[in-house]
């Protein structure tokens, strides 16, 4: 089948699945693994993987749809989530989300245009001791230091980590 | 150990008896005691989610769900408790709290089985909190109204198209926010939904509704009528719902039963605006209306004022592959008997006749069923037969759920190929040469020489022909490799499976379909081991009708044999046929309309065709005569008028006309009904031995066509130009109105094309424009038009309807 057809989005999904072909219970892992290659789930790869592991897409989407932590759109270089468990729900997380929904101009679940920045919402990290907090990336940034990290943070690509 | 003794169990006080294994709502369904349900549907499996069907057994402490605890014996079940009815009134409570109150302009009203539950348990709407889910409205097709503001998650729609449809339908998000949806939420027509309308069928609630049927009647004003399909040769069962003499929507006589999207939708043309409701006659150069004396006297005198003039031999008639046996027997009573001619003729010719006559003669067994195929342990299915007559896929489907295994013959990357355990690639040319392949496989793998085929007397000129012919590789170089061949004779040579081949006889050529059978036989399958399905719906009641078995008008095999012959047509009446449209070579059939003498057309339409007539008489369809046709599988299929014609009707119209030509009461005294009997009981002819059929080395010979191939290949587009089909909304669906070729996304890009771009497509045969449709499932090199398709008819030529040919595409400057 196919030569030049998405070329590389095919090969790189269909590279990720052989160790997941033919094993089962791999359809999640398999998502996994597919996001962590291109940061979300893209709609070819999706594809692909129906057909490598003989899933009707649909059921494909319906999982990929069910779980929050799979992506179906790009997302950005930095991910900055408001925790809105229910410590910081009562410490003002609304408040501090309302304020960097309009310090960077972005909505929650948004990703800016250049793709630096995905700001979204989190349902408790375990550090309800520093409530309200915010994580940007993998680190926990208590409120009053989060313009601050967020300013610091390099834009291009190298901000990865 | 399985028990299989007899279970009681006691219900509502009443005792019964049921099989092992039989769940205690189908245990009290069988005694006429109805447990509310939602997401159980009779024939689909049960998932137990909605909790309505909830019920009480003695000695256990909470309820249990009836839909999916199997009977045990001696229990005591309590359906309708006050603890029940608490609980199932909860139930319904919390799902109006999301459902909008607008049954009063709802067209479920009446079968809605919310409504009805709501109103049998008393349950009030705003018990809870009322929060609607505002999902939107998807509303961009022709034929199924989605709206998942209605829906009750009960997911009957989402296991009926994984059962028999595309399977796009799944539960998306999650928690509040999960509703039934395609993949990416996408509207149905952007989501590859075939529109078999089978979840329309199942679904409890008005989520999910037959956009035509909106606003133009409800349950309680409506009648319901069986009758028979017309699109296909699989003659599948459909239920008229009527107001009136006026169908609102169709069903199938099962809940949980199969009609493909043209089968269930494709009936608005029936009362379509460009419907012919009075004949018309040519006064000084134009058609006008006429009443229907003058015309019928018109269409008797002109036919018998050429046989005068010119005799018998100068006047023929050319009948559709869709009308009733009873027709096709009235007209030919009428050519023959009437107008003493033998000049008759269908398009059959060039849609299968000659691979339809072979069947006829080389399997001497009887045909198989829909049901066999659904029943089979191997299937072995070749070409497009599947889209040609689309209620093989559910089948397919069934069989393929129950553990078969399917072998596909086919060059297309589609569902088939996707669902097949091996995917033998070759392109219809080639299908002949890739079955002979299997059978030598087979006979090689056969060390014990226990293939049955081996003992029919003609087994060593098979055998060496076939040696013979096979010196010549597999002509596809991308074909299948020997391994695709052992394990697919793995697959069919396991002679304790039960194996079914099926193919279209108007998708493949005679020497597929001889090389088809001799697996069959090989392999000992002498019986309903062959499905011959066919586009047109009478294919086999046509041809045994008018040849009395035999073929119709045998002077020539390529069909047209009533132009092509020495004798010239002056005189012709057409029925149901549009030969300017759908037969190929449409130049050729203008210029020999353009010199008749007298052209009588009787059709629904006023087509290109009846355009040229000088005597237009309005036809009726089948629903509105009754009849029977002969289906694919050999069957003789009965269906009563369903609603009355527009205008005279087919019979009333031939009668009347034999009655002016000297044959009185065509109709009744000639009662079809003893001879069709007789004729169809023929169609299968069991008696002959089984043989085998030696290959010839010439049908081997398949060139190489170089740069971009086109074949005829029924895997993409709706049948839109069929006249039908296109008023009864079939059009909106597909925005290629057979103008479209579909070419592989390699192929687009090399030309710098785009999906909708308009091209022009040169064959040997003739130049056209045409609209590119980008199909993944195409390999390079190859193109493909929708058969039957002007496009097509043009391209290919009316020599093979097949292809392939080679064209040369070039996008037009504009």
């Amino acid at each position: 089948m196919g030569s030049e057809r998405h070329t590389s989005v095919d090969e790189h999904t269909r590279s990720i699945l052989v160790p997941h072909i033919g094993r089962q219970g791999a359809f999640v892992d398999a998502l996994h693994d597919v996001q962590q290659a291109f940061g979300y789930l893209p709609e070819q790869a999706l594809r692909v993987l129906a057909d490598e592991l003989k899933l009707p897409l649909s059921q494909v989407w319906g999982v990929a749809s069910f779980y929050d932590q799979f992506y179906s759109v790009p997302r950005g270089r930095n991910i900055v989530r408001v925790c809105t468990g229910t410590a910081c729900q009562v410490r003002g997380s609304q408040a501090v989300l309302q304020r960097l929904e309009s310090v960077m101009d972005l909505k929650n679940g948004e990703t800016s245009a250049d793709r630096a920045f995905t700001l979204e919402t989190v349902n408790c990290v375990g550090c309800c001791g520093l409530a309200p907090v915010v994580v940007i990336n993998k680190k926990v940034v208590p409120n009053r230091d989060v313009e601050r990290v967020i300013g610091d943070l390099p834009k291009g690509n190298e901000g990865d980590e | 150990m399985k028990e299989t003794a007899p279970i009681t169990l006691t219900i509502d006080g009443r005792e019964i008896t049921v099989t092992p294994g039989t769940t205690i709502i189908e245990a009290a369904a069988a005694v006429g005691i109805d447990i509310p349900h939602l997401c159980y549907c009779p024939g689909l499996k049960s998932t137990g989610s909605c909790r309505l069907c909830i019920v009480e057994i003695e000695g256990l402490r909470s309820p249990v769900v009836a839909c999916k605890r199997k009977a045990t014996p001696g229990i005591v079940v309590h359906t309708d408790s006050p603890t029940i009815r608490e609980a199932r009134r909860f139930v319904v409570e919390l799902l109006l709290s999301r459902h909008p109150r607008e049954c009063l302009a709802c067209d479920k009203s009446g079968t809605c089985q919310l409504q009805r539950y709501a109103y049998e348990l008393g349950a009030r709407a705003d018990h809870f909190l009322v929060e609607y889910p505002n999902h939107p409205v998807d509303d961009g097709n022709p034929f199924i109204l989605r709206d998942p503001n209605y829906c009750v998650l009960c997911g009957r729609c989402v296991r009926i198209c994984h059962l028999q449809g595309a399977g796009i339908l799944d539960f998306i998000d999650r928690g509040l926010k999960t509703k039934v949806g395609t993949p990416w939420d996408r509207p149905l027509d952007q989501s590859g939904c075939d529109f078999c309308g089978s979840c329309v069928e199942v679904c409890p609630t008005a989520a999910l509704i037959e956009r035509q049927q909106r606003g133009r009647g409800r349950e309680w004003e409506l009648r319901r009528s069986t009758s028979v399909c017309g699109y296909c040769g699989a003659a599948c069962a459909v239920d008229m719902h009527l107001k009136g003499d006026e169908i609102v929507r169709t069903s199938t006589p099962q809940q949980v039963d199969y009609l493909c999207a043209r089968g269930r939708f494709g009936w608005a043309h029936l009362s379509h605006p460009e419907r012919l409701t009075m004949p018309l006659v040519r006064e000084n150069g134009t058609l006008v209306t006429a009443d229907w004396a003058e015309a019928l006297d018109a269409a008797a005198n002109g036919l018998t004022a050429v046989r005068g003039q010119w005799g018998p031999g100068s006047v023929g008639g050319i009948i559709g592959t869709g009308v009733s046996n009873e027709v096709a027997h009235a007209f030919q009573r009428l050519m023959r008997a009437g107008l003493g001619t033998d000049n008759l003729d269908t398009s059959l010719g060039f849609k299968g006749l000659d691979v339809l006559r072979d069947i006829h003669e080389i399997y001497s067994g009887k045909r198989a069923t829909l049901e066999d195929i659904a029943g089979a342990d191997v299937l072995l299915v070749i070409g497009d037969a599947a889209r040609r007559s689309p209620a093989i896929w559910p089948k397919v489907k069934q069989a393929l759920a129950s553990g078969a295994s399917l072998i596909y013959v086919g060059f297309y990357h589609g569902r088939l190929a996707k669902a097949a355990s091996v995917w033998l690639r070759s392109r219809p040319e080639a299908a002949e040469a890739v079955l002979h392949h299997m059978a030598a496989t087979l006979l090689r793998l056969d060390e014990g020489g226990r293939l049955p085929g081996r003992r029919y007397g003609d087994f060593r000129n098979y055998r060496t022909a076939l040696q013979r012919a096979l010196t010549k590789p597999v002509p596809d170089p991308e074909g299948p490799d020997e391994s695709d061949l052992i394990a697919a004779c793995t697959f069919f040579g396991d002679l304790s499976r039960k194996a079914v081949v099926i193919f279209a006889v108007d998708g493949i050529t005679r020497g597929t379909a001889s090389a088809a059978v001799n697996l069959a036989y090989l392999t000992g399958r002498t019986e309903r081991a062959v499905y011959p399905a066919v586009s047109a719906a009478n294919a086999a009641g046509i041809l045994t009708v008018l040849g009395n078995g035999k073929a119709p008008a045998e002077s020539g095999s390529r069909g047209t044999p009533l132009f092509a012959g020495k004798t010239l047509v002056r005189g012709l009446y057409v029925l149901a046929e549009d030969p300017l449209s759908t037969f190929p070579d449409s130049e050729r059939w203008r210029e020999m309309m353009g010199k008749l003498d007298f052209l009588v057309v009787q059709d629904m339409f006023l087509t290109p065709t009846a355009a040229l007539a000088d005597v237009v008489l309005p036809a009726s369809s089948h629903v509105e005569e009754g009849g029977s046709f002969i289906s694919a599988a050999g069957q003789l299929v009965r269906f009563d008028r369903v609603i009355p014609p527009v205008g005279m009707g087919n019979p009333e119209i031939l009668a009347q006309i034999g009655a002016r030509l000297g044959i009185p009461r065509l109709r009744d005294v000639n009662d079809p009904t003893a001879e069709i009997e007789r004729l169809a009981s023929n169609c299968t002819a069991p008696g002959s031995k089984p043989a085998l059929f030696a290959p010839s080395v010439s049908h081997f010979v398949v060139e190489d066509t170089p740069g971009i191939s086109l074949v005829g290949y029924a895997s993409c587009f709706h049948p839109v130009h069929d006249a039908k089909l296109r008023r009864s909304g079939f059009a909106e669906l597909e925005p290629y109105d057979g103008d479209g070729i579909a070419l592989s996304p390699e192929d687009a890009e090399a030309l710098g094309i785009v999906e909708g771009v308009e091209v022009v497509a040169l064959s040997p045969h003739s130049q056209v424009s045409a609209r590119v449709k980008i199909d993944n499932g195409l390999l390079p090199g190859v193109a493909l038009v929708s058969p039957d398709a002007p496009v097509a008819l043009a391209l290919l030529g009316g020599s093979w309807p097949l292809g392939p040919v080679p064209i040369q595409l070039s996008v037009t400057t504009t």
